[in-house]
């Protein structure tokens, strides 16, 4: 299962999220901000897999900057932006530098948390499939570079 | 040289110009002239001219002339009457006809001031419309002394002094409308202002009482707001029904009423009174106008004294004035609900703001809340509890999800005041919308009415698309069965500022009275999925423009929406 990241600067939130994807077997850390949830990226060893993050906290792109923080610790590493009202601007923008997918926060009549967990379950695929390719091309890579070698 | 240097040393007094400028413009002394002529003329002992007191019903001696008179003797004052006894002069004013006495002392109305007077003439001064401004009148110590040649020529003089009259009445009048635009125009308070013109209404048309009622939409009545005389009381307590009284006829058919006493007319209800009704001799009513509806009655009102000749009435040019009055307060009552639409606009951008702030923040928490309640869920469902608490899990989330509805509502209105202003060709969206949805409605017939030159405004483009369309919608959802749609744009200019008008009307069931009032407010109506944004989100929108929505269809006879916007100069190309 996956190690995850979740930010959010409410806590109930943050709480709330973090059972229902921990009911689905993944690791699950917070973080309440964006400068410690940029901060928990950088040192996170190995990268987390998924980070799920609001996008209005201290300003009005902090999810923009968790996501930036999140790629340039891990390029493969899967960034769901969450939103709440008048918010989808931004999160529209995030998905343009890379984010795998944003929610919205209030969906009258839609249970979020379990189309969230379906969003992580589905950027969970999205991450081994892209990581599969890299392994191949790695390997494809050397198989390459080995044989170049000698001409060199 | 020397025969121009002549011309400029004759003192300008001396010109025929100048005395014939001064002749007209010094009406007393014209009058004065006219007199003497007059007495010349007719070979006349002594004469007098008498003018009209409104207020009082009185004849007052103005100018004399002739043996035996002083300038103590004049300010007489004569009821204006038929009754005999009360003076020649009083009679011919009442009847407004010539009036030849042969022999004094053989005569029911002749008052006696000069012992050797034998005979009289007098000729009433008659002014535009009929009405009497007064009494032209000549004596002689020969019985007998006039005959009709001398009435014919006295006629011709007094109809000069009439025209003297007129003329300085109509310079008096003019004067007064450019003070109180003046006025208008400087004077911050609305109040103050209309007190203001009443005041000014009652003087210019000799009225002994006036009063203001204006249209509160709110309450759909005509409420008074200044009053001269025993009203005063009232103000702001004392309101007509539209149609209810003369004062609400006058409101509701935006047409002016003019009439020789209340007493008997049927439109009459006399509810609130400047004077008992059968003290009132002349009432006059007029419409205050605005762009799209009459704003209010302006109405004016005379004693009865002994004035019940018909040519007491307020006349026709009375009319004119008071309708002038009613405009130019139309124009300024205009001008500051345009400035105080202004002062909305800017305040709606603030409340926008600190709304999807507040939006936001209660969106973040029902959103933990309902992670919260889910989780609660789950932990208690591994207990054995009672339906009935399940029940309670269920109605606390439904409750979340109502708040959720309300708060998209909110953000939808809230998006709405929110602009991105570019210059938009309005002609260009108006006529691109009815193509539309002629296309998408064959069994609705559309009318679309543009002027060539096209309607510029500053604006959100997608914004003022979705409002009209959401208008356009409203129209093509209660003309299931066909009918048609008229829509109509045009440039007009009020205030002096350049407004767009758009006009959406439908043959559909128009909107009930009773829910005139409500249908933009916002969360007024459940709105129906697919019926857009509502008509709430509409007036968000427009008011945000600066600019205003009514609706001002009759029941049964289809909705008619007006939309006014500020309108820019046209940009060039077509593109928005």
């Amino acid at each position: 299962m996956g190690r995850i990241l979740v930010v959010d600067d409410e806590e109930l939130a943050r709480e709330a999220i973090k059972l229902r994807l921990e009911r689905d077997g993944h690791q699950v850390d917070t973080a309440a901000s964006e400068a410690e949830a940029i901060e928990k990226i950088r040192t996170a060893n190995p990268p987390y897999d998924v980070v799920v993050t609001d996008m209005v906290m201290e300003s009005e792109n902090s999810g923009l900057e968790v996501l930036k923080a999140a790629l340039l610790k891990d390029v493969l590493t899967e960034v769901i932006i969450l939103t709440a009202y008048g918010s989808v601007a931004n999160a529209v923008e995030c998905l343009k530098r890379g984010a795998y997918d944003y929610l919205e926060k209030n969906i009258p009549g839609v249970d979020v948390y379990d189309l969230l967990a379906l969003k992580v379950e589905r950027a969970m695929e999205h991450r081994a499939e892209s990581l599969g390719l890299l392994k191949r091309l790695q390997t494809y890579q050397q198989a390459v570079t080995v044989q170049e070698e000698p001409l060199d | 040289m020397t025969t121009q240097t002549e011309v400029r040393e004759k003192p300008i007094e001396d010109s025929r110009l100048y005395q014939l400028w001064s002749a007209i413009t010094d009406t007393k002394a014209l009058l004065k002239a006219i007199l003497e002529e007059s007495l010349e003329a007719v070979n006349a002992t002594r004469g007098t001219i008498s003018l009209v007191d409104y207020r009082t019903g009185e004849l007052v001696t103005e100018f004399a002339a002739g043996v035996g008179w002083s300038e103590e003797k004049c300010g007489l004052r004569f009821k204006i009457t038929h009754e005999p006894g009360n003076s020649i002069s009083s009679y011919v004013a009442y009847s407004g006809m010539p009036y030849i006495c042969p022999d004094v002392t053989k005569d029911p109305y002749y008052y006696p001031l000069f012992p050797d007077t034998r005979s009289e003439l007098a000729v009433p001064l008659i002014g535009r419309g009929g009405r009497v401004l007064g009494v032209l009148n000549v004596e002689s110590e020969k019985v007998n002394a006039f005959g009709k040649n001398e009435a014919k020529v006295l006629s011709a003089l007094a109809s000069i002094a009439a025209f003297a009259l007129s003329l300085a009445t109509h310079q008096t009048r003019e004067k007064a409308l450019i003070e109180l635009a003046k006025e208008l125009a400087a004077t911050p308070d609305i109040d103050t202002l209309l007190e203001k013109v009443t005041e000014v209404a009652s003087q210019l048309l000799d009225a002994d009482d006036c009063s203001l009622f204006l249209l509160d939409k709110s309450i759909n009545r005509l409420v008074l707001r200044a009053s001269r005389g025993l009203l005063r009381s009232m103000v702001g307590k004392a309101t007509y029904r539209l149609g209810e009284g003369l004062t609400g006829w006058v409101a509701l058919n935006n047409k002016p009423a003019r009439l020789n006493g209340v007493v008997g007319d049927p439109r009459w209800k006399g509810l609130y009174l400047e004077l008992k009704p059968e003290e009132i001799s002349a009432f006059m009513a007029v419409p205050v106008r605005g762009r799209n509806e009459v704003m209010g009655v302006l109405r004016v009102l005379r004693k009865k004294a002994s004035l019940s000749a018909p040519h007491y009435l307020f006349s026709e040019e009375d009319e004119e004035l008071l309708f002038t009055l009613a405009n130019q307060l139309g124009a300024a009552l205009e001008r500051e609900e345009l400035q105080r639409r202004l002062f909305t606009m800017q305040h709606i951008a603030t409340i926008g703001e600190l709304a999807a702030r507040t939006a936001h923040m209660i969106g973040n928490k029902v959103f933990a809340m309902k992670g919260a309640l889910k989780e609660l869920g789950l932990q208690l469902s591994n207990l054995s509890l009672p339906e009935s608490t399940q029940r309670l899990l269920g109605s606390v989330e439904r409750a979340l999800y109502e708040i959720e509805t309300l708060l998209q509502d909110l953000r939808d209105f809230v998006k709405a005041t929110q602009l991105n202003l570019q210059p938009v060709c309005l002609s260009e969206v108006v006529e691109e919308l009815v193509q539309d949805y002629a296309q998408e409605f064959p069994q609705i017939s559309f009318e679309l009415q543009m002027d060539e030159q096209p309607v510029w405004v500053k604006g959100d483009v997608e914004k003022l698309r979705s409002a009209i369309s959401e208008l356009i919608e409203n129209s093509v959802h209660f003309l299931k069965e066909g009918g048609k749609i008229t829509v109509r744009l045009t440039k007009s200019t009020w205030v002096g500022q350049k407004h767009a008008r758009l006009i959406i009307r439908d043959t559909g069931p128009g909107i009930p009275e009773k829910m005139k009032e409500q249908i933009f407010q916002p969360f007024f109506t459940t709105r129906a999925k697919g019926m857009g944004l509502g008509l709430a989100i509409v007036k968000g929108i427009i008011d945000a423009h600066g600019g205003t929505i009514e609706e001002r269809g009759r029941e049964g006879e289809g909705a008619l929406f007006i939309i006014t916007l500020p309108a820019i100069e046209p940009m060039q190309g077509g593109e928005s």
